[in-house]
């Protein structure tokens, strides 16, 4: 058997592609969430553990042996992947809870303090910055039932930053401002920005020129990625009343012509992506879809919050083939390497599941989901709801959230690189398991 | 009988080796580690992660970690490290809490946690090597920056007349001094400057501030912003003196 040129450069293009692949949020503008290699099929344990300040809810990326992720200590980090050892960090005014993108000597990544950064990847030294509108929550009066209702409270579990997509010489990120931007990559420039009517932490997906985002305002947008104009707008539910089931929060990924997408309304849409129309949804009864879509070999994996289900659908129909109840709520996307799919939950977990039954294969629990301190968690490590949220007085989900959040919660997207899971936690400590 | 002979010998080895033995089972630990602990206050707990390593000089230095309370890598100073105790302050964070302690034989670091006129007793487990963060140093800054910088700013309504010194030293990396002129004279120590490409960064974090800005070749000026705390003002330096 010979190998035609066409296939040999076939072949090198799509290792450049893997390459690349682990250089933003879920491995790749499309925000596949596949990564190249396999994962442990048994957990030996943690390979190494590195401290930070504050959660880490960022997901890591991957580029040259370095990972780079944010804390919500205001840092982003350079790690070494192998050793754990810090090779530099960069301070900003807020916390960096978003995917930094990297792309030649470049990282990129948001901030809290409303400001998009470039920094030298070697060095971890300002190249430029760009000030957005600002940052901001979702926010809302009378948001998810919480008293008063007619003070304007921010939505705790808008969490995340847009992570950026790099492509062509440009930067895309959304922003608190509810814009959507493309910047000139080498110098920070603006080349446009594209309104939206509330806050856009969705991060873009880029596919054949068009950039896919959702917002808070309801709508899943396409967009022209080199002039900004709009070409389709998609809307979810609405939810005048308490908020609590509209937005677009979940990343879209793209695969095959088909934007995947969860919502807030709580269901997962497959839309076609020239033209907007919508090919079907599965609806998850109330319950949040906050992880990014997964798909591969003909299925769309995704896991609920509320809920707490695993499912995985097929990718023509939307019908329902394997369902796996899980402890916790799930906002982790989850990562496909080799046949085993990793995911991360908010009880302190990161399991292990096979694709093809998706059956558990290992869990790993932090030491502070261990401990289980403050009794967040109930003895079958469910949520010991009552415990964190006793009033839906003004902020006090807020404070719920945080006491939550003691068991080592898992919002940060697990990252596979060379057979090792990285992923972080909101126990401050950014894992390496193997 | 030679059997004999030797076996108060063979017992005195035996002995000697049994005293080395225990004598480096109660042997303080060498402080050189990472070292990790909990405070426990009433209402909560904070984890402290503390890099302790000797320079080639001798001098002991490190850095903290507290996770939950945002502080990663800030330097320990006046840190003293004898046969059985360390004490050192952690600088900068948390109105600078200090720690006394008691190497022990169980290889622990015990004492006490002072933090704003509060005490509280603090056990740290040896969990590793020392990753001891080291304050971040200055670079050079490129030949067109050496000089003196002018410009003017704005601050709460009052014109505020601004000289930025740069100078690249013998040992490579660039000093500084900023001058800030409103009704008195203010002159700012500077900590840190770094320039990559274009970008030049002033960090004066002693006052609670720095200067960001770019530098346009063709026009000879750097053009960027001022921050005092969460204020930013925008600053365009002019080139006055090479």
């Amino acid at each position: 058997m010979t190998l035609s040129f066409s296939r040999i450069a076939w072949l090198a293009l799509s290792a450049a592609g893997f390459l690349n692949a682990q250089s933003m949020f879920r491995g790749d503008p499309t925000h596949s969430g596949i990564y190249a290699g396999s994962g442990p099929r048994k957990l030996q344990g943690v390979k190494w553990k590195f401290p930070t300040g504050s959660r880490v809810v960022s997901s890591p990326v991957y580029s040259g042996g370095i990972l780079y992720f944010g804390s919500d200590d205001n840092n982003l980090y350079a790690v070494d992947a192998s050793t754990g050892l810090q090779k530099w960090k960069y301070t900003t005014q807020g916390p960096v809870p978003s995917s930094p993108a990297i792309s030649g000597d470049m990282v990129y990544f948001p901030s809290y303090d409303g400001k998009f950064y470039a920094l030298n990847a070697a060095t971890g030294r300002l190249r430029w910055k760009f000030s957005t509108g600002g940052e901001r929550r979702f926010e809302a009066k009378g948001i998810h039932g919480f008293q008063p209702k007619n003070q304007t409270i921010a939505d705790p579990w808008d969490l995340f930053l847009s992570s950026p997509v790099v492509a062509n010489g440009a930067v895309y990120f959304g922003s608190g401002d509810g814009n959507l931007y493309a910047l000139d990559a080498a110098s920070g420039d603006l080349r446009w920005k594209f309104q939206t009517g509330d806050v856009v932490h969705s991060s873009p997906a880029l596919d054949s020129g068009t950039l896919y985002f959702g917002s808070w305002d309801s709508y899943l947008y396409a967009v022209d990625a080199a002039t900004g104009r709009e070409k389709w707008r998609f809307q979810g539910g609405q939810d005048p009343d308490i908020h609590n089931q509209v937005g677009f929060q979940s990343s879209p990924t793209v695969v095959d012509g088909v934007v995947y997408v969860g919502c807030r309304d709580s269901n997962v849409y497959a839309i076609d992506a020239a033209t907007g129309k919508e090919k079907w949804r599965f609806n998850n009864e109330g319950s949040w879809v906050i992880t990014s879509p997964l798909v591969t070999k003909g299925k769309v994996l995704f896991a609920t919050s509320d809920s707490s289900l695993f499912h995985m659908l097929d990718a023509a129909t939307g019908k329902d083939l394997v369902k796996q109840q899980l402890k916790a709520y799930v906002f982790a996307s989850p990562a496909l390497a080799g046949d085993i799919v990793y995911l991360g939950i908010l009880n302190g977990t990161l399991e292990a599941r096979d694709l093809n039954t998706g059956e558990l294969l290992w869990g790993y629990e932090t030491e502070a989901s261990r401990e289980n301190a403050i009794w967040m968690l109930t003895p079958d490590r469910k949520f010991n709801g009552p415990m964190a949220f006793a009033t839906n007085w003004r902020e006090s989900a807020t404070y719920g959230l945080e006491r939550q959040s003691t068991v080592g919660s898992f919002f940060s997207s697990p990252l596979i690189a060379n057979g090792v899971v990285y992923v972080g936690s909101t126990d401050g400590n950014l894992y390496a398991l193997q | 009988m030679a059997a004999g002979l030797h076996q108060p010998r063979a017992k005195m080895t035996s002995k000697i080796c049994g005293f080395l033995l225990v004598s480096s089972l109660f042997a303080s630990p060498p402080p050189s580690a990472r070292w990790e602990g909990t405070v426990h206050l009433p209402a909560r707990e904070i984890v402290v992660i503390v890099d302790l390593a000797p320079t080639s000089a001798g001098q002991w230095i490190g850095s903290a970690i507290l996770p939950g309370l945002g502080i990663k890598g800030a330097p320990l100073s006046e840190v003293a490290v004898s046969d059985s105790t360390v004490s050192f302050v952690i600088k900068g964070v948390l109105s600078d809490p200090k720690f006394d302690g008691t190497l022990n034989s169980s290889g622990t670091l015990s004492g006490q946690f002072q933090q704003g006129g509060n005490s509280a007793p603090l056990t740290l487990q040896n969990v590793g090597p020392a990753q001891v963060e080291l304050p971040a140093v200055s670079t050079a800054v490129r030949k067109e920056l050496e000089g003196v910088w002018k410009g003017e700013m704005t601050f709460m309504g009052n014109p505020i007349h601004v000289t930025m010194k740069l100078k690249n030293e013998n040992d490579g990396k660039a000093s500084g001094q900023f001058i800030l002129v409103g009704k008195r004279e203010n002159i700012i120590p500077v900590n840190l400057i770094t320039q990559d490409s274009e970008m030049l960064t002033v960090d004066m974090h002693e006052r609670s501030m720095s200067y960001e800005g770019r530098f346009l070749k063709a026009k000879n000026e750097i053009d960027g912003e001022f921050k005092l705390g969460p204020t930013e003002i925008p600053l365009t330096l002019h080139l006055a003196v090479n």
